[in-house]
């Protein structure tokens, strides 16, 4: 036998026979990449905000939005339109709506993907284009741009806005960086092995998180670490592509934790599941636990079929959502649910 | 959102949508042959669309938007091999799930039933060098590696099918 003719043949011959199944919808492809990037940002970018109070058990939100845990959905408005919903106040944190950012309600210049806003500093990530792969980092505070971070240098930001971790790479070189916001200090460096930034190759890590502590943490498929300023490296055993938030379903995806850790957000469905792999689930709804206690988890919905794509914390009290008219990513509103009020509102945007 | 670039031109298609519509049947037969099942071939041809989605720009503007595509499949499926799927592929003492053609075109088969056993990163050499006909340098440029590591994973391969088939026919003569 000749083995390579041989392995021809037969790659054609089972190649030919496949009988290929109809090809995916490209709207579900395309909120399969939009979802994927939203995740991305999200990772970088934990959201912050505190929740005055635990909510314990279902609830129904009133007017417009309506739905429990338990019960079926009960769409009490047929609209798709978030603009249904009572208008409120201008978002009262940095934000972005479509491909702009807005600081102060001015609008910045350029395409970004990703804002977080804790303790007085927003680190806002910026696009290098449509496909683009390359982001930079903007560092805000109170309102004016204070800094630009490296390009791809995949900044992260502690929860409550103290702390500033990121990747510094030069040639043949790179580095693990700890800043401390509140006096612009760097607390700690720790090379890298440069061969494992920004590489195709398995051995590719990332920033996963900055713990409020300065504690980083950072990995790949390989190897996942954890380093504090001051300390020692060390193996931990989490995934780096989970977050590093326990007490929460395991189907939760990206929860976001209060600054104070008390309660976490998530997008999800009227039924309180978040699977993005389930397409066409709608994500119309945004679920909160306080952590470790499943007891208290309560979903409150928007208008039915609406298409949540981000969440953060705003103040104490309010998340806010980036919410489609639908899935084919028909205008964008900004949407302010109040955990405490247990109502939702539009916020008011240029 | 249709995203209008120049036109792709080993495809022909202008737009994202049109590119997935005159490839997935090519990068699913790709990915089937990398996979060896449906399932597998369906979730990563899916995987590597989204990420050409993510990347569009790069993919229209490259000389060869279908190698670039190839790169992200190839990449995509060595990176998503977790170790349990492919301890259990291992384990599991089964030819791969064949389901296409006739009775009569599965017996003549002899070599597919062990290419799941070739560990990813050789299956993935020897399907982009016999199937898409690739040379040492293009399968280097797809997998992100040296043409010298190419070489020696296809020696690996077809040293270990062709103990393979020897067993076989050993055993079975």
């Amino acid at each position: 036998m000749n083995l390579e003719q041989t392995l021809s043949q037969e790659l054609s011959v089972v190649a030919a026979a496949i009988d290929a199944p109809p090809p995916p919808a490209v709207g579900a492809l395309v909120r399969k990449a939009e979802r994927t990037r939203t995740r991305t940002s999200a990772k970088r970018l934990a959201a912050t905000g505190t929740v005055a109070a635990a909510v314990v058990g279902a609830l129904v939100l009133g007017h417009q939005l309506g739905r429990t845990t338990s019960a079926p959905p009960t769409p009490t408005n047929p609209s798709h339109n978030p603009t249904s919903l009572p208008t409120g106040a201008a978002p009262r944190v940095p934000y972005i709506l479509g491909e702009t950012l807005y600081v102060d309600g001015e609008p910045q210049p350029g395409m970004w993907i990703g804002v977080q806003t804790a303790g007085g500093n927003t680190l806002a990530l910026q696009s290098g284009g449509p496909g683009s792969e390359t982001t930079t980092a903007v560092l805000f505070r109170s309102g004016a741009m204070l800094e630009r971070l490296p390009a791809d240098a995949e900044p992260m930001m502690s929860r409550d806005g103290t702390k500033l971790a990121m990747i510094e790479v030069s040639p043949g070189k790179a580095d693990l960086v700890v800043r401390d916001l509140t006096d612009d200090r760097e607390l700690g460096r720790l090379p890298l092995d440069p061969a494992t930034v920004r590489s195709d190759s398995e051995a590719t890590v990332h920033l996963t998180a900055v713990d409020d502590d300065g504690t980083v943490h950072w990995g790949g498929v390989l190897v996942n670490r954890a380093w504090k300023p001051g300390g020692t490296p060390v193996d931990v055993a989490e995934n780096a592509s989970t977050p590093p938030v326990k007490g929460f379903p395991r189907g939760a995806v990206d929860v976001r934790l209060s600054p104070d850790g008390r309660l976490g957000a998530w997008l999800t469905d009227r039924d309180g599941r978040s699977d993005p792999r389930a397409d066409p689930t709608y994500l119309d709804a945004v679920t909160v636990q306080v952590p470790n206690q499943p007891g208290t988890r309560f979903t409150l919905a928007l208008p039915e079929k609406t298409d949540l794509r981000g969440i953060s914390w705003e103040t104490t009290t309010d998340v806010l959502l980036t919410v489609f008219e639908d899935q084919q990513g028909t205008r964008e509103h900004l949407v302010r649910c109040s955990v405490k009020e247990r109502e939702c509102e539009v916020a008011r945007t240029p | 959102m249709p995203l209008r670039t120049r036109a792709v031109p080993d495809t022909g298609a202008a737009t994202y949508e049109e590119y997935v519509g005159a490839r997935w049947t090519a990068l699913y037969r790709t990915a089937y042959l990398l996979t060896t099942n449906h399932a597998d071939a369906e979730d990563l041809a899916q995987a590597a669309l989204v990420k050409t989605y993510l990347s569009w720009s790069k993919v229209a503007a490259a000389a060869s938007p279908d190698a670039y595509v190839r790169r992200i499949l190839t990449n995509e499926f060595l990176s998503s091999r977790r170790p349990l799927r492919v301890t259990r592929e291992q384990l599991v003492d089964q030819p791969p799930e064949v389901g296409i053609g006739t009775p009569e075109t599965h017996e003549r088969l002899a070599l597919w039933p062990h290419i799941s056993a070739l560990p990813p990163k050789q299956r993935a050499v020897i399907v982009l060098r016999y199937y898409e006909d690739l040379s040492e340098q293009q399968i280097a440029d797809a997998l992100g590696c040296s043409p010298g590591t190419v070489k020696s994973n296809a020696s690996a391969a077809l040293r270990s099918l062709r103990a393979r088939i020897g067993t076989t026919e050993g055993a079975s003569s």
